[in-house]
């Protein structure tokens, strides 16, 4: 694979630097079905998810982070249309964020609150890379 | 000068055919009995990855970037890549890599706290999830 050494991108236009492209980049994402025998359906820079029990999910990196501050974001969606629950991917608390793996909750909030596995489920991360 | 683990990894994805393990590894937390049965999914893109070869750096450089504190130079970026492994050494460098030494060096107790198993062998059913536990019989199955 060959490299490309510019400083800036231009469509003839408007010009940005190479390096907000680089660092905007996602640097981790991953979908994955929790439901059945959970599995990732693609990825990039994970080299494994472990299903630790229902909607508890730990990703490690192929490539780790820097440090454990960069930022986390994702979403997943039921079988079926739903209209009275939000869902939300979180991580499990503060210390399960480390520039190595995060371990993961897919958490349902409507009628009532509880963890679930999902058939689609996502997640991306921002940050630096080590 | 090695390229970037980074750069590797994106250009291995642009031509490699992701690989689906046909393994899984079961494995309890010394530290956390009362948790279920965890179970390791090898990501198929890593996979793929680490039976090409010339991709991912050797396990013993991740090892020690876990001594070293957040935002200190890491070394497995850099490292110069390893050859190819077959899929049982692929998944042994995955335990090494990711799942805590407490559980596949540090144990010492009489119960089997991890196994690699074929992927058939684990349930489908997922309504008594967080019961699982690993077998101590000679049948490999979890057993709720």
């Amino acid at each position: 694979m060959s490299t490309l050494n510019v400083s800036n991108i231009s469509d003839g236009t408007t010009t940005v630097g190479t390096e907000y492209v680089v660092n905007g980049s996602s640097k981790v994402w991953c979908c994955w079905n929790g439901t059945g025998t959970a599995a990732v359906r693609d990825s990039h820079n994970i080299s494994s998810l472990t299903d630790n029990g229902t909607g508890d999910y730990t990703f490690a990196y192929t490539n780790n982070f820097s440090s454990s501050n960069y930022t986390i974001a994702g979403c997943f969606a039921f079988s079926s249309a739903v209209t009275d629950y939000t869902y939300n991917t979180q991580p499990r608390e503060n210390s399960v964020v480390t520039a190595s793996n995060v371990r993961l909750l897919t958490l349902y909030t409507g009628l009532s609150i509880g963890l679930g596995d999902y058939p689609y489920a996502t997640f991306e991360t921002q940050g630096n890379l080590a | 000068m090695t390229q970037h683990l980074w750069e590797r990894l994106l250009e291995a994805k642009s031509r490699l055919k992701p690989v689906q393990s046909k393994y899984r590894v079961l494995f309890e937390d010394p530290n956390a009995p009362d948790e279920p049965a965890k179970v390791l999914v090898p990501d198929p893109n890593w996979m793929a990855a680490a039976l090409e070869g010339d991709i991912l750096p050797p396990i013993d450089t991740y090892q020690r970037d876990r001594l070293v504190p957040d935002g200190e130079p890491k070394e497995h970026p850099y490292a110069e890549p390893i050859g190819p492994m077959t899929e049982e050494e692929a998944i042994e460098y995955l335990i090494m890599k990711d799942i805590d030494p407490a559980v596949w060096r540090d144990y010492k107790g009489n119960r089997t706290i991890m196994k690699i198993v074929p992927v058939e062998l684990i349930p489908s059913d997922r309504s008594f999830r967080n019961a699982w536990k690993i077998n101590q019989e000679a049948d490999e199955r979890i057993a709720a």
